[in-house]
């Protein structure tokens, strides 16, 4: 694989996983959940769902007309139905199956992974906001500043985050923007040591030295000498930052922080779907594997960045 | 984070695992006479915390140090048509007075301390004053409230004195095992705070402690100077305490641990599925139930709360959560238990009645937007629960899907257990999904009885009857079981009415255990009722 | 150098001081306390609040704050509420099982993280390299838990070479020396390599692209030019400078080894500081609490000077001006 391979592997599978999420929900039409003969059809099922007069709908892999009336079979359960109270039929495929709940696994991903990207990548821009002006201050800005800073690092770092975010779990309302500011605001320590390391080194190279001498403002060098140089390594550590934040959203719905339960994000999806695994392996895999195409896909275009913005080629 | 939680731990492991144990010939049926010998492994989510069971303050510790020291006498398990009656133990028996104020214990004389010590009434007398002591602030010392003194009449006789006659008189003395006065006697209450009694324990139960790693093994092995015949059976019993659900179900399905308390029921069918193993189920006097915060205005109504009731499709809770592994719940008094009003009926599920009752109570959607709505105010609430546990979160989204059916919104958060329990002790809710274990002593005060403000209380929900106030004083007075089942029947009919709990469901403790373990009575006791009984099968007849 | 690890030694106290009063703080206003975590069967609200009133839970906080503030000034980190013995037994019996566990796996981490990467370096973008950038990727995406997941169903339940949980076996005591330490070890292969198989793929991608970097910079040309066998380059001249961002994780990583990982050893019922972390916030337990954030900060702030003082010696431009 050349950088521009890497390129457009990592770009596509990145693309796809995005414009899925956008417009996927747009286009499927799930069935009704229906939880009692619903519930775990397997990846390929197709499923008659029964609307009845009282606002009910019975989906199932299986609908037999007796006497006794229309029975309805699935998930080791069966129920009948009288006829008369049908008020509609319709058919459906479950690309993906369904959960135990009886919902569309597919739908359920793709609506999640919205919530869940967006949540990731708005907590990574924070993160990256705060932990490359940290890193680059600290670097450029003199030893006071420098040793200021890192040991605000190494503080916050030192801190059991668990208990803040049992507090707030208690005093605030969950919100995603809250969610958001939590996950970008405790996970930038790493970048800024990465950056300042960066950063350090850079300083000695000659073009920065040059830069230096010739009087460019710090601002022109941070932007023009570090800025790309830095592309490389930081969007390596990004992508591997990425799932990390998909799957500590989860945590913090465990601790009452994260997007309301019913609503489906990859994070709880996977936890979830661990529980019913042998009841339903497809409910932890699909999610799964979304998460780790994103981080395959963001490591091939950081790889790409990388070599795209590598001194000397 | 240094933090994931448990549950998002769960072993990728738990569920394959089901697919690669080798299939295995059922368990022969013959068993001859218990033989001696072999070791059980226990496994458990707890631990023993301390060795001194007045310091405990956790359900594992209890359990296990019941067995370590003796108590007088044993509680039996046929609480069905009549309070529960009591075997014999320590004591070989015991005698009412004629005005129904004292209790006399004759005490077995062949019990024995493990360091060959008699255990005499000084025993008994001892474990009294400790049980009131104020500097050893055991937790369950009201179960003595009502007992004056305790007489030593003699060596092996013991005589209860109590302030007035009540029907559960025995099962307050006997509350608490007894601990050696001759060893421990000599430790200032004060100290004991401060005291290793890993070091200092001296026994009289069927097993002795061996040793000790905390959270990772507990070794129990046969008292040969235990004084019952030939008893027990077994060599040792081991606990390995664990950190979560995963590691016990899948040692379970390879052998290495022989019993698990409490599975879950989608774990219980897999433990069933295995023809080496074995499910215990039985009810274990534990409901679940919606509880509602009777101080929020839009829930004060009781037709409010009943067409909820009616909205919410429990027999679909029980097959979907509990996996047909319930029974439904109709009041605060289990329907296995003597007291329970067999009058009642269920609240019937019936959406449609829900949706009427709701418009006769205000409640129609005049926006249009699919929720109901009253005077410009939406009937939505958060539905609480604690992350713990993964079967109630499964009934708040069940109750979510069901509710928004009739167009009430119910929004399901989920958070830690310490948290939960603050909101609820705060009346900082709307409404929780929890559940209740009731005691064999039936004691409905502490959850229905009007609470003054700031008073600690267990009604959470601020549920308060006059008429319920009313015969709950009346039931705490009265002199005999006779006298208290008419208000008891009363007050259930009057709760029941009010629906300040939606009651859901009555659940089973599901135990696996391997099929080698011979002889085991396993209720809702104790998992350990009668492990001086347990035998282990020899090789020869499991294979 | 010296005068460098002085300074920072000297920032130690405060700084622990800091982040354990902060500590204090959120632990003590975050909702629930002990008393309120208990199951016991007979546990009455009296009962509860009396139990409040005899672990001092009802004193106002700034008393609460300074007991716990002179006891540990002298050495003293009182006594667990959970475990009913002094939070230094408690620390002292976690320690060496995350030690042992966590030391391991850093070592495997650079050990195989180290080679991947050079093997991946000697040719990029051949089939060495992509090899592992796919395996690399497929052991980073995947969630921890997944790993340890796999490794038990495939080592442990599925061949039956090694066991899925805790440190001995069952009657381990009665075992010999040697058959003891034997049954230790077997027991600690599979939680070392989940903790260590990610975070040698991590090491692996980071020096991969610090390496490639490397090769294009003035020494590698410099000693190119002056004829030095390519391996010599790679190992030497290459590997010195490129490990600079390896380091910096290095010490990152370093404080669990004294923290301990809550995912790892709570699947493999690991007896650690994790787990002990775990259970002292569940059940609320102040002095565990706290004697296990005072370790965890100082393990930080430690590691984060042994990485710059590793960083110091590793790239000597780093000492210059600083």
């Amino acid at each position: 694989m050349t950088g521009v391979s890497r390129l457009r592997i990592g770009g596509a599978a990145v693309a796809a996983l995005v414009a899925g999420c956008v417009l996927g929900p747009l286009v499927i039409h799930p069935p009704p959940a229906d939880p009692v003969v619903g519930a775990l059809q397997p990846p390929l099922a197709t499923v008659t769902a029964l609307e009845l007069d009282d606002g009910t709908t019975v989906v199932a892999r299986r609908v037999e007309a007796t006497s006794d009336g229309l029975i309805a079979t699935g998930a080791g359960r069966r129920r009948v139905v009288d006829p008369a109270r049908v008020t509609a039929t319709t058919r459906h495929r479950l690309l993906l199956g369904s959960d135990r709940f009886g919902r569309d696994v597919l739908y359920q991903l793709l609506v999640g992974g919205r919530i869940s990207l967006a949540i990731a990548a708005l907590s990574l821009v924070l993160a990256v906001a705060i932990g490359g002006t940290v890193g680059v201050a600290a670097a450029t800005g003199g030893r006071l500043v420098d040793a200021v800073l890192m040991r605000c690092v190494d503080a916050c770092l030192a801190f059991p985050l668990l208990f803040l975010m049992i507090l707030a779990a208690a005093v605030l309302r969950p919100d995603p923007l809250l969610l958001v500011l939590l996950l970008g605001g405790t996970s930038w320590m790493g970048v800024a040591r990465l950056v300042r390391g960066q950063v350090l080194s850079l300083r000695t190279r000659p073009f920065v030295a040059a830069a230096r001498v010739s009087g460019s403002p710090w601002h022109r060098i941070a932007l023009w000498h570090y800025g790309p140089n830095l592309v490389g390594p930081v969007s390596q550590d990004t992508a591997l930052r990425m799932g990390d934040l998909v799957l500590a959203e989860a945590t913090l719905s465990y601790l009452g922080l994260g997007v309301p339960p019913s609503v489906p994000t990859w994070g709880s999806m996977v936890a979830q779907g661990h529980r019913a695994l042998p009841e339903g392996w497809w409910l932890a895999v699909f999610p799964g594997l979304a998460i780790a195409l994103l981080v395959i896909g963001l490591a091939l275009l950081g790889d790409a960045l990388q070599r795209l913005t590598e001194p000397g080629t | 984070m240094k933090r994931l939680p448990r549950r998002l731990v769960l072993g990728l492991a738990i569920g394959l695992i089901s697919a690669c144990a080798n299939p295995a010939p059922p368990p022969a049926t013959g068993n001859g006479a218990p033989a001696r010998g072999g070791t059980v492994v226990v496994g458990g989510l707890g631990d023993v915390l301390s060795w001194n069971p007045y310091l405990a303050e956790d359900q594992t510790t209890v359990e296990i140090l019941s067995l370590v020291y003796p108590s007088l006498a044993v509680e039996q398990v046929d609480y069905q048509d009549h309070p529960p009656s009591f075997a014999p133990s320590l004591a070989t028996g015991w005698e009412p007075s004629a005005d129904g104020l004292e209790l006399t214990f004759s005490l077995d004389p062949r019990a024995r301390w493990s360091d060959g010590v008699p255990v005499t009434a000084e025993d008994v007398a001892f474990t009294f004053r400790t049980q009131r002591d104020p500097d050893v602030a055991w937790l369950g010392s009201d179960a003595k409230d009502a007992i004056l003194e305790v007489a030593v009449v003699d060596a092996h006789t013991v005589r209860f004195r109590f302030d007035r006659a009540y029907p559960y008189q025995l099962m307050d003395a006997n509350e608490g095992p007894i601990i050696p006065a001759h060893a421990w006697g000599g430790i200032p209450y004060p100290q004991w705070r401060d005291v290793d009694w890993g070091e200092r324990v001296v026994s009289a139960g069927p097993f002795r402690k061996a040793s000790h790693r905390p959270q990772q093994e507990l070794v129990l092995e046969r008292s040969d100077g235990y004084w019952r015949d030939g008893r027990p059976y077994l060599d040792r019993v081991i606990w390995r305490p664990m950190p979560s659900r995963a590691p016990l179900l899948a040692q379970l399905l390879t052998g290495d641990i022989d019993l698990v308390n409490g599975l879950d029921p989608a774990d219980a069918e897999r433990v069933a599925a295995d023809p080496r193993l074995r499910v215990v189920g039985f009810p274990d006097r534990g409901y679940s139930q919606i509880r509602w915060n009777l101080r929020r205005p839009h829930l004060a109504d009781r037709r409010v709360r009943r067409a909820l009731t009616m909205a919410i499709d429990r027999q679909a809770i029980i097959d979907v959560v509990y996996l047909g592994r319930a029974r439904p719940s109709v009041g605060p008094v289990i329907s296995a238990m003597w007291a329970f009003n067999r009058s009642l009926q269920p609240v019937a599920f019936d959406p449609a009645g829900a949706r009427r009752l709701l418009a006769e109570a205000g409640w129609i959607d005049s926006d249009g937007d699919g929720t109901l709505d009253r005077d410009g105010v939406e009937l939505a609430f958060e539905l609480l629960t604690n992350s713990e546990n993964d079967l109630r979160q499964d009934i708040c989204l069940l109750v979510e899907q069901n509710l928004a059916r009739v167009g009430v919104a119910a929004r399901p958060r989920f958070v830690e257990w310490g948290t939960m329990l603050a909101l609820e002790t705060g009346g900082d809710f709307d409404a929780i999904v929890s559940g209740w274990i009731e005691p064999t002593l039936i004691d409905l005060g502490p959850l229905w009885h009007s609470a003054p403000p700031g008073e600690p209380t267990l009604n959470s929900v601020g549920y308060a009857n006059p008429e319920v106030d009313r015969l709950l004083e009346a039931a705490a007075e009265a002199a005999t079981f006779a006298e208290q089942k008419p208000l008891f029947d009363r007050i259930q009919e009057l709760i029941v009415d009010d629906q300040p709990y939606t009651f859901l469901a009555e659940t089973e403790r599901l135990v696996g255990i391997n099929a080698r373990v011979r002889g085991a009575v396993i209720n809702d006791a104790s998992p350990y009722f009668n492990l001086d009984e347990w035998y282990v099968a020899h090789e020869a007849d499991v294979r | 150098m010296t005068r460098i690890a002085i300074r920072r030694l000297v920032t130690l106290v405060p700084l622990v001081w800091l982040v354990v009063t902060v500590t204090f703080l959120v632990v003590q206003l975050a909702p629930g306390s002990y008393a309120d975590t208990l199951d016991h069967p007979r546990l009455t609200p009296e009962a509860r609040q009396n139990l409040r009133a005899s672990y001092g839970l009802d004193r106002p906080l700034g008393e609460q704050y300074l007991r716990w503030l002179a006891a540990a000034a002298t050495g003293n980190l009182g006594s667990s509420y959970l475990f009913k013995e002094p939070v230094i037994r408690v620390i002292g019996r976690a320690l060496p099982p995350t030690l042992l566990l966590a030391g391991t796996a850093l070592l495997l981490d650079l050990l195989l993280g180290v080679l991947l990467a050079v093997a991946a370096a000697r040719r990029p973008y051949g089939w060495v390299d992509r090899l592992t950038t796919v395996l690399g990727l497929g052991i980073y995406g995947l969630p921890s838990f997944w790993i340890a997941g796999l490794l038990i169903l495939v080592f442990a339940l599925g061949l039956g070479w090694l066991p899925a949980s805790h440190m001995h076996s069952v009657g381990a005591g009665e075992l010999s020396a040697p058959g003891r330490l034997i049954d230790l070890l077997r027991h600690l292969v599979l939680p070392a390599l989940s903790l260590g198989l990610v975070g040698a793929a991590a090491t692996a991608r980071l020096l991969r692209a610090t390496l490639l970097e490397a090769r294009a910079s003035r020494f590698v040309l410099a000693a190119t030019a002056r004829g030095l066998s390519p391996r010599r380059i790679l190992w030497v001249h290459s590997l010195r400078p490129a490990l600079l961002p390896v380091i910096t994780a290095f010490g990152l990583a370093l404080p669990m080894v004294f923290s301990g990982s809550v995912v790892v050893e709570s699947v493999f019922s690991w007896p650690g500081m994790g787990m002990a972390l775990w259970r002292a916030a569940e059940a609320r337990d102040i002095p565990l609490v706290m004697g296990l954030t005072l370790v965890g900060a100082a393990a930080v702030i430690v590691g984060s000077l042994i990485a710059d003082l590793l960083y110091a010696v590793a790239d000597p431009r780093a000492r210059e001006e600083r």
